[in-house]
């Protein structure tokens, strides 16, 4: 276990721990999901899992932008790739993710030009650079990326550029949510929710969750101490059978969100019927797609994607891992078949992955308990 | 207005957060990194912003109330919201324990 000391603000820290001791009634059980990939990887960096009292439990849920992305559409970006002409730009985070036959990282070592870069603008600007090639950008991500997705759409349509488009893989965050609690398998007492996806979105989207399920939420900033306040309020909640959406990151989240950026998605995205998430399958509403009249810019309009859904691994658990129902080191091939440097599942390829957090900081404990 | 680079306040290593920032593999792709806004255009809504040192372009077009000398929380080279100086550079350190892990 890690030291109080270890943290930046160590009294307030300790005052927390202090408050969520006092707070809990010995013996019983507090199920909490975190549904950021962020918030995975501060609870594993701080062994927060052993500041709080037993009786609170972490659950990690589907908020790893990378590890949702489905096999079919990684091979199609490969297949997209490996077309001639095509300049295929990504995040670093999907270089490595494996498709049926490899990843992109592989598709570049076999010749196609694939090249990492840091935001949709580097990608657009590569475009106005390269007006002979056909440049692709694949966009992956929840709401706090989506937005910088459609500025730039605008930004290209604007600028009459015609060699870029974008390959939409862009996702939204209250749909899984929704599905893991109708499905009903993993008891879910109450959800950590994501501090930056709301700083676009706001805290409206959490809603459904208080009223329709009776479950509180605390939208939390990324510190420790940020996390143990936010379980603090979540503990709070349940203890006075209270309900709500609460905001624990109000430096930086509002109620409405940015209406800059919801009004950017608003004009470039529309929700697709259907979206396949990794581990999750299908869920209705869940993505977002090019409108219409956007098509010139949206890959999957000016190629002919292969589209083929391609079932996860078998002796992958990552689907499993994504709603909470197991803890990483209990996927049969954890730290075996399945590590950072040859990743099996996302969740072992993401930095935000709960796989490879609990890899990276969590597997000493494992190995000692 | 106090003109101090990210590092020098909070002891930031200016190595982690400098590569944590052009982030050629976009690492933690839901967090935002704090920078300071350094220059700005308003007619391209186009800034530069600074962490420790290192300067980067960053569209404006999600955060157009964002002046020059603001922090601002940047994600995919896009300011998505103005932050406090306090926030920014405690924000700062968490990113430096991140890019040590």
């Amino acid at each position: 276990m890690r030291f109080v000391d270890e943290y930046r603000a160590p009294e307030l820290a300790r005052r927390l721990r202090d408050e969520l001791a006092a707070l809990v009634v010995p013996g019983e059980e507090i199920r909490l999901m975190e549904v950021c990939g962020g918030h995975t990887h501060t609870i594993y960096r701080h062994g927060l899992t052993d500041l709080v009292p037993p009786e609170i439990e972490f659950l990690h849920g589907p908020g790893c932008p990378v590890c949702v992305i489905p096999m079919g559409r990684v091979d199609d970006a490969i297949w997209l790739a490996e077309q001639p002409g095509v300049l295929f730009t990504t995040f670093g985070d999907m270089l490595r993710v494996p498709g049926r036959r490899g990843s992109l990282l592989e598709a570049k070592a076999r010749g196609a030009d694939v090249r990492m870069v840091y935001s949709p603008r580097d990608a657009l600007e590569l475009a106005r650079r390269n007006p002979e090639r056909e440049v692709v950008f694949f966009a992956v991500g929840f709401e706090t990326t989506s937005p910088s997705t459609a500025v730039t759409i605008l930004e290209a349509e604007a600028a009459g550029v015609e060699n870029f488009s974008v390959f939409c893989n862009h996702v939204t965050i209250a749909p899984p949510l929704r599905a893991i609690l109708e499905t009903g398998g993993v008891r879910i007492d109450g959800f950590v929710a994501p501090g930056h996806v709301s700083a676009v979105a706001g805290t409206r989207p959490y809603d459904f969750i208080a009223e329709e399920f009776r479950r509180p939420v605390v939208v939390s900033a990324f510190e420790p101490v940020d996390i143990l306040e936010s379980v603090r309020m979540l503990v709070r909640q349940l203890h006075e059978g209270r309900c709500e959406v609460e905001n624990q990151y109000t430096r930086v989240v509002q109620r409405d969100g940015n209406r800059h950026a919801i009004d950017a998605m608003a004009r470039v995205f529309e929700l697709r019927d259907s979206f396949e998430w990794r581990g999750l399958g299908e869920i209705r509403r869940s993505a977002f797609r090019l409108r219409d009249e956007l098509a010139a810019f949206d890959a999957e309009q000016r190629f002919s994607l292969p589209g083929l859904r391609v079932p996860d691994r078998k002796a992958c658990q990552c689907g499993q891992v994504l709603v909470g129902a197991i803890k990483p080191f209990e996927c049969k091939v954890f730290g075996t078949a399945c590590t950072p440097e040859r990743p099996l599942g996302t969740c072992m390829v993401s930095s935000e992955g709960a796989c490879a957090a609990y890899y990276a900081y969590g597997r000493g404990k494992v190995a000692a308990s | 207005m106090r003109r101090l680079s990210a590092g020098s306040r909070s002891g930031i290593g200016e190595n982690t957060v400098a590569a944590a920032w052009p982030a050629r593999n976009a690492r933690g792709m839901c967090l935002g990194i704090p920078a300071r806004l350094v220059e700005l255009d308003r007619d391209t809504r186009l800034g530069t912003a600074e962490v420790a040192g290192v300067r980067r372009s960053v569209s404006l077009a999600l955060c157009p109330e964002a002046d020059d000398g603001d922090w601002v929380l940047v994600h995919v080279g896009f300011a998505l919201a103005r932050i406090d100086e306090d926030e920014a550079l405690r924000t700062l350190e968490l990113l430096q324990e991140l890019g040590a892990g």
